[in-house]
């Protein structure tokens, strides 16, 4: 076995067992919408995020952009973004 | 299915931390610069897929870098309250998500644990998916999920809860 075979076999039984939860709490965020009509906007909007967040033929420019940040990052030019993820 | 059910069981918080938030006082949007660093009071349910480490809850602080439009250094340090154990994450996240939307956004990232426990949370890599999301654009308050693959242990874990931001420079 190769790396990146031990790599995605890693990321296939991680996304195994990930996928279920994901399933769970949308489901869960559903119900709650369902349950307290004065939160349904809010949990319209979660799931609407949640749908639409990462966008399969925009990840390509994130994974090309990072070299260049990178190096950014080395020569000292930060330039924050506010990610509410990163408090996770 | 435990893991399922006990996920279930942490993120049945998610409806009063809404109404939480509801009642954390109003500031209108800033137009200041982004702050590079933040720290944040948290608390966590945590649940893990095997029955060798224990589920918990937790509260603790957060504090994260950014460094670039999509690259972050992130930690953390938390008590479990019913194991009774601290630990503490270190790592870097990438932003998948649209950087710049400040109200919701996803990562992808690595991060090393340790904990004074290592039989309830071993000390290891885990790969980590997290969401980031604030109901009230304007508020301090983040709902936070995560998903964590211990890559020594094999566990896979969720975490839910809430962030508090306490300071920004």
């Amino acid at each position: 076995m190769n790396i990146l075979e031990m790599l995605f076999g890693m990321l296939g039984g991680a996304k195994a067992k990930i996928d279920p939860a994901a399933k769970a709490l949308t489901e869960l965020i559903e119900a709650g919408g369902e349950a307290r009509p004065e939160l349904k906007p809010q949990a319209d909007r979660l799931l609407e995020e949640l749908r639409g967040a990462v966008d399969p033929a925009k990840l390509a420019d994130v994974i090309l952009a990072l070299p260049k940040e990178g190096m950014d990052i080395v020569m000292l030019k930060l330039d924050p973004r506010d990610h509410p993820s990163d408090l996770a | 299915m435990r893991l399922v059910r006990i996920v279930l069981l942490g993120l049945f918080l998610l409806l009063p931390a809404l109404a939480f938030g509801q009642l954390l006082p109003y500031a209108p949007p800033e137009s200041k610069p982004v702050p590079i660093f933040k720290l944040a009071a948290g608390v966590n349910a945590v649940a893990y897929d095997g029955v060798v480490v224990p589920s918990d809850f937790e509260a603790g602080l957060n504090a994260r870098a950014s460094l670039s439009p999509h690259i972050s250094l992130v930690g953390s340090g938390y008590y479990g309250i019913t194991e009774q154990y601290w630990r503490g994450a270190g790592g870097v996240r990438v932003t998948a998500s649209d950087a710049n939307n400040p109200d919701f956004s996803i990562g992808i990232g690595a991060q090393y644990h340790v904990s004074d426990a290592p039989e309830a949370r071993p000390k290891e890599w885990a790969a980590d998916v997290s969401m980031g999301w604030r109901p009230w654009a304007a508020r301090r308050f983040v709902l936070i999920a995560l998903g964590q693959y211990g890559m020594t242990s094999n566990q896979a874990s969720a975490h839910a809860g809430g962030r508090l931001e306490l300071l920004s420079f």
